[in-house]
């Protein structure tokens, strides 16, 4: 290991150059929380948008759940719900049921093959899905149609390992020392 | 205390739910104010991703350009003849009006804003546009492209309003078929097709008819294009909106001076210039 990283950091620009990488995975969920709502004008786009808050949920839960805490995962739910105009705390729910469930079997992954990690976000994404359909149903009071979260379940899976392979890079480039 | 911590945002997760859907005051008012604050960035993040997507339309468009060239001049001879038949209508009614006293209908202001946001969820149908209360915007209008009604505004901030599409679950919109007058009301079901419910037993429908805003309810203007009926099935009667939705670029939000049957939350400003 590099000495860098037992020695802690003395000046000011060192210690905000900590704290800007300590806060990449958050920042970078904030922003994905903020892409489904871009107009992109690909047709029946609406129905396939993938659910990238959870895949950078689920991953920095994972790989680095110091850096993904409670807190910035209710946060992020939030301002999901409240860009897209969905019911509020829905997402929030969502992410932190996910925060919650994968904390405590992170181990399973850790250090595993990728396949692994897909694996068990495919459950994830598959119960998030579920809670998520039956809590939007509750709340407009008549089961919605399964068309678009079945749809929007399956582009969430199919891109995880693009997404994943992001967030490796992000992860070795910028947090490798942190 | 972690787990404490973690318990007690589950909590206000419920909590949020409860207050949302008891559809209080705050909430209302917080999310303006988080729209309003949102707005500019995704008028900046929304530029890049509209040049990325103009340049693929663009790409399509050379490979058309013939073929579209062709039905457009097609589409100008058959419009031309409508337009004189329109004008000659135009008139007659005119003068129909004048001789039954039948006063005008009200003027109308629009106000035009550019698209910023699309719903994101799977569970809603709206859009975000960079207009609000300091325009004039104000709840309930009627929001449409030159094809058709798009929506209406149910979120207003002071530069940035939301349009529940009428595609949304929670949309209503009176309607009537244009060539039977049949009434009934035009609901959304998160799919691209709304359906048409309270239509009388024995209501004559065929796909193809057109049907458009009653103005029942003083919630919108009578006659907005919204469709054609696209199917009469067991299903229901579903409806193809007019407007092309992978396109919505601009919509207009027109101002009838309906107040309709929403209450709507008072503009933090008065607006500061009228418009036509």
């Amino acid at each position: 290991m590099p000495p860098s990283s037992l020695t802690p950091p003395h000046t000011l620009l060192q210690r905000l150059d900590l704290t800007l990488r300590c806060m990449t995975p958050f920042v970078i969920t904030l922003l994905l929380a903020l892409v489904p709502v871009l107009p992109l004008h690909l047709p029946h786009e609406t129905d396939l948008v993938p659910a990238f808050t959870l895949m950078s949920v689920f991953y920095w839960t994972v790989y680095r759940p110091d850096l993904m805490p409670a807190s910035a995962v209710f946060a992020i739910g939030l301002i999901q719900d409240f860009a897209a105009g969905a019911p509020l705390g829905i997402t929030s729910l969502i992410l932190l049921g996910t925060h919650g469930v994968v904390l405590g079997q992170r181990r399973l992954f850790v250090g595993k093959p990728f396949a692994m990690a897909w694996s068990g976000f495919m459950l994830t994404a598959a119960a998030a899905t579920a809670v998520s359909w039956a809590f939007a149903s509750l709340l407009a009071g008549a089961p919605l149609a399964l068309g678009q979260p079945l749809l929007q379940f399956i582009a969430t899976l199919a891109m995880f390992p693009m997404l994943a392979w992001f967030f490796v890079r992000t992860h070795r480039r910028v947090l490798a020392r942190v | 205390m972690a787990r404490f911590a973690f318990l007690s945002l589950v909590a206000a997760c419920f909590a949020l739910m409860l207050l949302g859907k008891a559809e209080i005051v705050v909430v209302e008012r917080a999310r303006t104010a988080l729209l309003d604050v949102l707005a500019p960035v995704f008028g900046v993040l929304s530029q890049p991703a509209e040049a990325v997507s103009s340049a693929i339309g663009e790409a399509g468009q050379v490979l058309h350009v013939y073929r579209e060239n062709r039905t457009l001049r097609e589409q100008v001879t058959r419009l031309e003849h409508w337009q004189e038949a329109a004008r000659r209508l135009d008139g007659e009614n005119q003068g129909l009006r004048a001789l039954l006293n039948f006063p005008a209908d009200p003027q109308t202001r629009s106000v035009t804003g550019r698209v910023i946001g699309d719903s994101g969820g799977s569970f809603v149908r709206s859009i975000l546009v960079a207009v609000g209360s300091e325009q004039g915007v104000a709840k309930g209008q009627a929001a449409m492209t030159g094809e058709g009604l798009v929506g209406r505004v149910s979120e207003v901030g002071e530069r940035s309003a939301r349009i529940l599409l009428i595609t949304d679950l929670n949309s209503r919109i009176p309607v009537l078929i244009e060539s039977t007058r049949e009434r009934a009301v035009l609901a959304g079901d998160n799919t691209a097709r709304p359906r048409l419910l309270y239509l009388s037993p024995d209501a004559r429908l065929s796909p193809g008819d057109r049907v458009m805003t009653s103005g029942h309810g003083g919630a919108l203007p009578a006659g907005l294009p919204v469709g054609v009926i696209a199917e009469v099935g067991e299903h229901g009667v579903q409806v193809q909106p007019y407007v092309d939705w992978a396109r919505l670029d601009f919509v207009r939000l027109l101002d009838y001076g309906l107040t309709g049957i929403l209450p709507s939350v008072p503009a933090a400003l008065p607006p500061k210039t009228a418009r036509k």
